[in-house]
Parts: structure tokens; C-alpha cells; sequence
């Protein structure tokens, strides 16, 4: 194995790459506010093309899979690496958002339960392959493990698979999808995971349209689809323990950016109002919750480089997060006073919040994992047998 | 605790060490009424925490913060040891006017016991305002809330001079002083007249060194607040698990359950920020100030929503004073007012 190198020295070493590399991979105009402002197909395809090629630059130089083995493409580091890397990385205006369900979920887990796929794993790392994760169902959201999605074994190995998911982001624009399906009897012991072609015959995919007006999520209809005989990533029957992968991995997701301090600074002082102690205030209770959710970051970070999975501070940071954009949505409004009346860029993020404070799981799903794992308190009374 | 050095490690067992033994024998509301007994203030005594920080040994590089704050913290999940906060930033404080080993390390020990009083206006309430008429090497003023102000021998005062803060050693005795009623019991204070008090230059700061020094004290107050939110997180947690209603745990109760959990996370953040802020102070980084500032308000707001938090698990009880949980919203109450309340900090926050 290679040796470790310092900390300090991958993080100074990326920032730097960062800084000469990046300015031509940024994207033009301003920032958006959240990951749910509108924009338009023209504008989304070039920020795909865009988030491509920059995969692809850093695939190119080494910085693209940092935690992955060297015969896998990447350099052997730890995957506090990854961590740093991609929090050198937020601090410009690159675009890979739309890569990062690809590269943060669906990677670690091909890596982990299927290292064997090789043309995937690469495809990733290069850029080649945007993936989209098909989890949740209309009647299995919070409870994925009642999913119904069915993949029945053929004759000759392959696979037929039949059903429905949604909320299923990036859908529309993904080459390959990561499925979670029902294989056996009910409950999470009846699932497999599989890594499928969106191109498939019979898929169809369908824009959901969001209450900001974007759309980047989607339901996905299987009539059929055929999957061939080693499209199953992990054993057969282990689907819940390859998603659980993916889960934890969320738990690193958790971003800074998502806060947008910079931009409400900007507008408070383009609109003059940083004088007023209110406003001062509020926007100091933003800086300092951003702070906290780096400070939570570099927390995970310790304790991945320590003894590999995040610790508590991961499940506190994701409910932070949410409470914080919920905040910060709030004092938005309270800036911009009127000019919430009108569509445009404020208002949509006045009421993308529900986006982020869902996404990846409900608080109230997170608190309870929280008090049965990390508090140890007493259980609930177990919910009646369903379907 | 990762990435925690083996002296810090060490200090936080020890002291806690002191906690348990302090509540083997007295309830919370006993200890804060009477203050520490014997055996207390004994033991701590013989830990002598402070004077790690003036050891020989290069590694302890005397005088860091992360030492000196782990001590305030774990002394505070007991509510024990309410001169430990002001004695530590005393001595931390002469540490950065002067750096550097010296002849006046042995004079730095004379800080160490009994406690030393600190104030500086303007950062912390209660002090001011105060002033050192023509260099004469004296000061007078007021002290409204000083703690520790009682039993201190000397006080270490920050006084704004310009752009610079110059610090001053005060000899206490002979000044006029009385115990001030105050809201958190657990922290006795007095008021303090100076009346031409002696007082001896100790260093002068400006600039980033400066900067730190403020960083220093607002990140011992949050340090302070964070032991506070664990004992209050962890009482609401043991009342969950033991208290019965409707034939089981109350921490059965989703809205329970849920409401630990929220009061889990206030205590994960504010480790984690009080963290950043100690590693950027003691690494002598430029953003230590912010990181101070964003600890400081975040740590004084979360930690009186824990401990309110903890009031509404212990139900009726939770009202009575003989039910503990209020000592932690009268500590976390005066916390946020000693560093001058949540809005102050993050309106300089907002464009520091």
C-alpha cells in the first residue's frame, strides 16, 4: 500500500491544482442559490457537457479517484482524501452537481460490492458515465425496504425487470442507472441491486416538475426491461446491504455550498441593509452555521482517517444542514422584501428548502436512527407486520 | 475525542474524574449551593491544572489553549470549579503578553492559586469602565460582576488603550469588594471597586495578536457552554430512559426520542465548531477570529436550547429547583450575556 501522505499536504496540493486548473471549467454567470433554480434545457445540456469534460480533466491529471487503488485508476489515498479534495473543489464555481450522485454514491459502492466492473468504474471516473440511483418508489420512500420494483431471473441468466421509482434525479440525463430491486420474498432480505443501461427498451423516464419550477428529478417506468446475467452489483439477495454502502456514503455528501452566505452578503450590501443590526445578525447566524458544517466536515474527516466511517458528527450533519438551509431561506426573504413577489432567482429559493431538507431521507427518519444507534434510547413499539 | 493529544486526553479523564466523585456525594443543587466542598476543591488542587500549562517539557509548549479549555469544559458538565474559567483565561492571557520562556515564569505561578480574576470591557459584561489614570501604575473603575472576584489575590484586566489592549496584573487585596447575587450560583462573582488599585504593565497586544487574544475568550466561553450542553444532553437522556408513563419509557415516545435527537445535534455541532476554533488559535491561524466568533454564538444559542430542551424531558419536574435541570439554562443564560448576547457576535461575525 502507499504510505500516507500528510493531511495538509493533499489539501494544499489539490487547492493548488485547483486554483490553475479550474477557471476554465467555471461556470458563467452567477451561482445558483440552490440545486433547484430553474434553468432551461439549453442551459442544463451545456452544464452536463461542461461537468463531462471537467470529470474528464481530473481523470486526465490524477485528481479524479483519489481513494480508488491505483489499478482501479486512482491513488491509493484514504478517503478523507476524496473528502478534502471535494471541499477544495466547492469553493469554485465548477460545475459537478449534477455528477455528484455518480461519483459520491454510486462509485464507492461499485467499488466496495462490484470491483469487477471495471468499464463502469472507469467510465465514472473519466466522465463518460453519468449514473442516476433508482431507489425510492411512489409507496417506498422513508420504508425502501417495502420497495416493489420486481427483476425476475430468466432461463438463460438474464434478467426481466418490471415496476416503477421516483424522485430519481437525473434520470433524464443518465447513461447507466444503479437499481434497487425485489428479487426474493418481502422485506430488505428479498433485494438485489443492479447497474443497468438508461437506454434499455422499456424504460421511460418522465420530468417531474419541482416547486421551484426546475426539474431534476424524475419517475422511471420498467415494462419489462432486460438486464443481462451479471448486471447484479454484489450477491443476489444482498441489495440492502450494497444500498446500505450507498446510505453511508451520503453521510460525506453533506456540503458548506448548500448555505449560499457569500450571495446574501452580496445582496444585503447591494441593497444596503448590512447597517441594520437585524440583518447583520441574521446573516452572522448564516456564516456561523456554514462554519459549523465545515467544522462538521473536518470532524469526519478526523474520524475517517482515524478508523474509516464517519462518526456521530455525520448524522448530526445532515440534520444541521437542513435546519440550516430552512434558515437561510427564511432570512432571504427578509432581505429581499418585495422582490419575493416577482419569479425570479430569490423566490425559488424561498422555496427550495423542501428539496434539500429531504433529500437523501427525512429529519424525522434521521432523528430516530439517532436515538436508536447513537442514544441508545428505547425503541419504539415495533409498527403491526405489513406488506 | 480524535486527534486529541495525550495531555489533553489525560486532563479531561482527571477532571472528570473530580465531576463524578463531586456527584457521588452531593446533588447538583447541594454542590451549587454550598459551592465545592473539601474533597473537591482538594483534588482539584492537587491536579493543578493550570500549571500544565507552564511545565518545562517542550512538547507541552506551555500555554495551549486546547489544554487549558479541555479542563473548562469537563469542569463544567459538573457546573464544579466555577473560578476554573476565569483563572485559565487569566493565566493564558499573561501567557500571550509575554511569550517565551523567562524569569517571569515563576511569577506566572503566582496566578495559579488561589484564583485570578479577569476582565476586560467591552468583551465580557460586567467590567468597565475602568481606566489608568496617566500610567501612574494603577487603575480604577468598576467591576459590576467579576467572577471569581471574591477569592481572587490578583486580577489579570484587558484594557482597550487605541488600537492596542495593554494587560495589567491588579492586586486585589485591600480593594472594595462584596458577593454580587447572581442568576448561576455555580459561578459566585463579586463586585469590585478599584480605587487606585496597583497595577503592572504585563504586555501590550495589537493587531492579529490581538485578535487572538479575543479569540482566546470567546472560544472558553463556548468551550464552557459545550460541557455544559453534555451534562443537560446527557440528564434529559437518563430521565427519558427511567421515567414511565403509559407502561414504558417516556423514551419510547417518537416525540421524545426526537427531541434527544435534536439536542444531540446542538451538541455534535458545537463540538465540532469549538474544535475548528481552538485547532485555528493554537496554530496561530488568521481566521482564528472568526471561527472564535462563530463558536462563541453558535455555542452560547445552542447551549440554552439544550438546556431547555432538558427541562421539558424532566416534565413537571424539570420546573422544581431541586430538580437540577435549571442550573444548566442559568449557566447557558449567563454565558451568552457575559459575551455580550447572540446578536452582537454575529452582527461582527457577518462581515468579519
Amino acid at each position: 500500500m502507499t504510505a500516507e501522505p500528510d493531511a495538509g499536504a493533499v489539501r494544499a496540493e489539490a487547492a493548488a491544482w485547483l486554483r490553475e486548473h479550474a477557471p476554465r471549467f467555471e461556470v458563467p454567470g452567477s451561482e445558483p442559490l440552490s440545486p433547484f433554480e430553474f434553468v432551461d434545457e439549453e442551459a442544463e445540456q451545456a452544464l452536463v457537457e461542461l461537468a463531462r469534460r471537467w470529470q474528464r480533466h481530473k481523470f486526465e491529471h490524477g485528481w479524479a479517484a483519489l481513494s480508488l487503488p491505483p489499478e482501479l485508476g486512482g491513488r491509493g489515498l484514504s478517503r478523507a482524501d476524496d473528502v478534502v479534495f471535494t471541499d477544495e473543489e466547492s469553493r469554485l464555481r465548477v460545475p459537478t452537481h449534477v455528477f455528484e450522485v455518480t461519483t459520491r454514491m454510486v462509485l464507492p459502492t461499485l467499488v466496495h460490492w462490484s470491483p469487477e466492473k471495471r468499464t463502469s468504474i472507469e467510465g465514472i471516473i473519466s466522465g463518460r458515465e453519468l449514473w442516476c440511483q433508482l431507489f425510492s418508489e411512489p409507496d417506498a420512500g422513508s420504508d425502501l425496504a417495502a420497495l416493489r420494483t420486481r427483476a425476475t431471473r430468466e432461463d438463460d441468466g438474464s434478467w426481466r425487470v418490471s415496476g416503477q421509482k421516483v424522485w430519481t434525479s437525473w434520470a433524464h440525463l443518465a447513461d447507466r442507472g444503479y437499481l434497487l430491486a425485489r428479487t426474493g420474498g418481502p422485506g430488505h432480505r428479498g433485494l438485489t441491486a443492479f447497474a443497468l443501461d438508461m437506454r434499455a427498451p422499456g424504460i421511460t423516464v418522465r420530468r417531474i416538475r419541482q416547486a421551484t419550477g426546475a426539474s431534476t428529478f424524475n419517475e422511471v417506468f420498467f415494462d419489462h426491461v432486460s438486464l443481462p446475467a451479471d448486471a447484479p452489483i454484489g450477491p443476489v439477495g444482498q441489495g440492502w446491504s450494497v444500498a446500505l454502502t450507498t446510505l453511508m456514503n451520503e453521510r460525506l455528501a453533506v456540503g458548506a455550498d448548500q448555505i449560499p452566505y457569500d450571495e446574501l452578503l452580496a445582496e444585503a450590501r447591494r441593497r444596503g441593509r448590512l447597517a441594520e443590526p437585524a440583518v447583520a445578525a441574521g446573516l452572522g447566524a448564516i456564516r456561523a452555521r456554514r462554519i459549523v458544517v465545515e467544522q462538521l466536515r473536518q470532524q469526519v474527516v478526523r474520524s475517517v482517517r482515524a478508523g474509516g466511517d464517519p462518526g456521530p458528527e455525520g448524522s448530526a450533519a445532515k440534520l444541521y444542514l437542513a435546519g440550516s438551509v430552512v434558515e437561510a431561506a427564511g432570512f432571504a426573504r427578509s432581505l429581499v422584501g418585495e422582490d419575493i413577489l416577482l419569479d425570479n432567482r430569490w423566490s425559488q429559493f424561498a422555496i427550495a428548502w423542501p428539496g434539500i431538507k429531504n433529500a437523501g431521507g427525512t429529519d424525522e427518519i434521521q432523528k430516530s436512527i439517532i436515538a436508536d444507534r447513537i442514544l441508545g434510547l428505547p425503541r419504539e413499539p415495533p409498527m403491526p407486520a405489513g406488506g | 475525542m480524535d486527534a486529541v493529544d495525550d495531555v489533553e486526553r489525560e486532563l479531561r479523564a482527571e477532571v472528570s474524574r473530580v465531576v463524578e466523585s463531586a456527584r457521588s456525594r452531593r446533588s447538583l443543587h447541594e454542590r451549587v449551593e454550598h459551592g465545592d466542598d473539601e474533597v473537591t476543591r482538594r483534588q482539584l488542587g492537587e491536579l493543578d491544572v493550570l500549571a500544565a500549562m507552564l511545565a518545562d517539557e517542550p512538547e507541552l509548549s506551555g500555554g495551549r489553549l486546547r489544554h487549558v479549555l479541555a479542563a473548562v469544559e469537563e469542569a463544567a458538565v459538573g457546573l464544579v470549579a466555577g473560578d476554573l474559567l476565569p483563572s485559565a483565561l487569566a493565566l493564558w492571557t499573561a501567557l500571550q503578553a509575554q511569550p517565551g520562556d523567562g524569569p517571569h515564569q515563576a511569577e506566572l505561578r503566582t496566578l495559579l492559586r488561589p484564583a485570578t480574576a479577569v476582565a476586560w470591557p467591552g468583551v465580557l459584561a460586567g467590567a468597565g469602565p475602568v481606566s489608568c489614570p496617566a500610567k501612574q501604575g494603577s487603575v480604577s473603575g468598576q467591576l459590576r460582576y467579576l467572577p471569581a472576584g471574591l477569592s481572587a489575590e490578583q486580577l489579570v484586566l484587558v484594557l482597550p488603550d487605541a488600537s492596542d489592549a495593554v494587560i495589567c496584573l491588579v492586586a486585589l487585596d485591600g480593594v472594595r469588594r462584596e458577593p454580587v447575587p447572581v442568576a448561576d450560583r455555580s459561578r459566585p462573582a463579586a463586585v469590585v471597586e478599584l480605587a487606585s488599585a496597583s497595577a503592572r504593565e504585563l504586555g501590550r497586544l495589537r493587531g492579529p495578536r490581538l485578535n487572538r487574544l479575543r479569540a482566546g475568550w470567546l472560544t472558553a466561553v463556548a468551550a464552557d457552554c459545550l460541557g455544559g450542553m453534555r451534562a443537560a444532553h446527557d440528564a434529559a437522556l437518563g430521565y427519558a430512559r427511567e421515567r414511565m408513563a403509559f407502561r414504558r419509557s417516556i423514551g419510547s415516545f417518537q416525540a421524545v426520542r426526537h427531541r434527544c435527537a435534536e439536542m444531540f445535534v446542538d451538541v455534535e455541532a458545537t463540538r465540532a465548531v469549538v474544535r475548528g476554533a481552538i485547532d485555528a488559535i493554537d496554530e496561530g491561524r488568521e481566521d482564528a477570529l472568526v471561527l472564535a466568533l462563530a463558536a462563541a454564538s453558535h455555542a452560547v444559542d445552542a447551549f440554552g436550547r439544550v438546556a431547555e430542551q432538558s427541562i421539558l424531558v424532566h416534565g413537571a419536574v424539570g420546573f422544581t429547583y431541586e430538580g437540577d435541570a435549571h442550573f444548566f439554562a442559568r449557566r447557558a443564560y449567563s454565558n451568552a450575556a457575559l459575551v455580550g448576547g447572540v446578536d452582537r457576535l454575529r452582527a461582527e461575525l457577518a462581515t468579519a
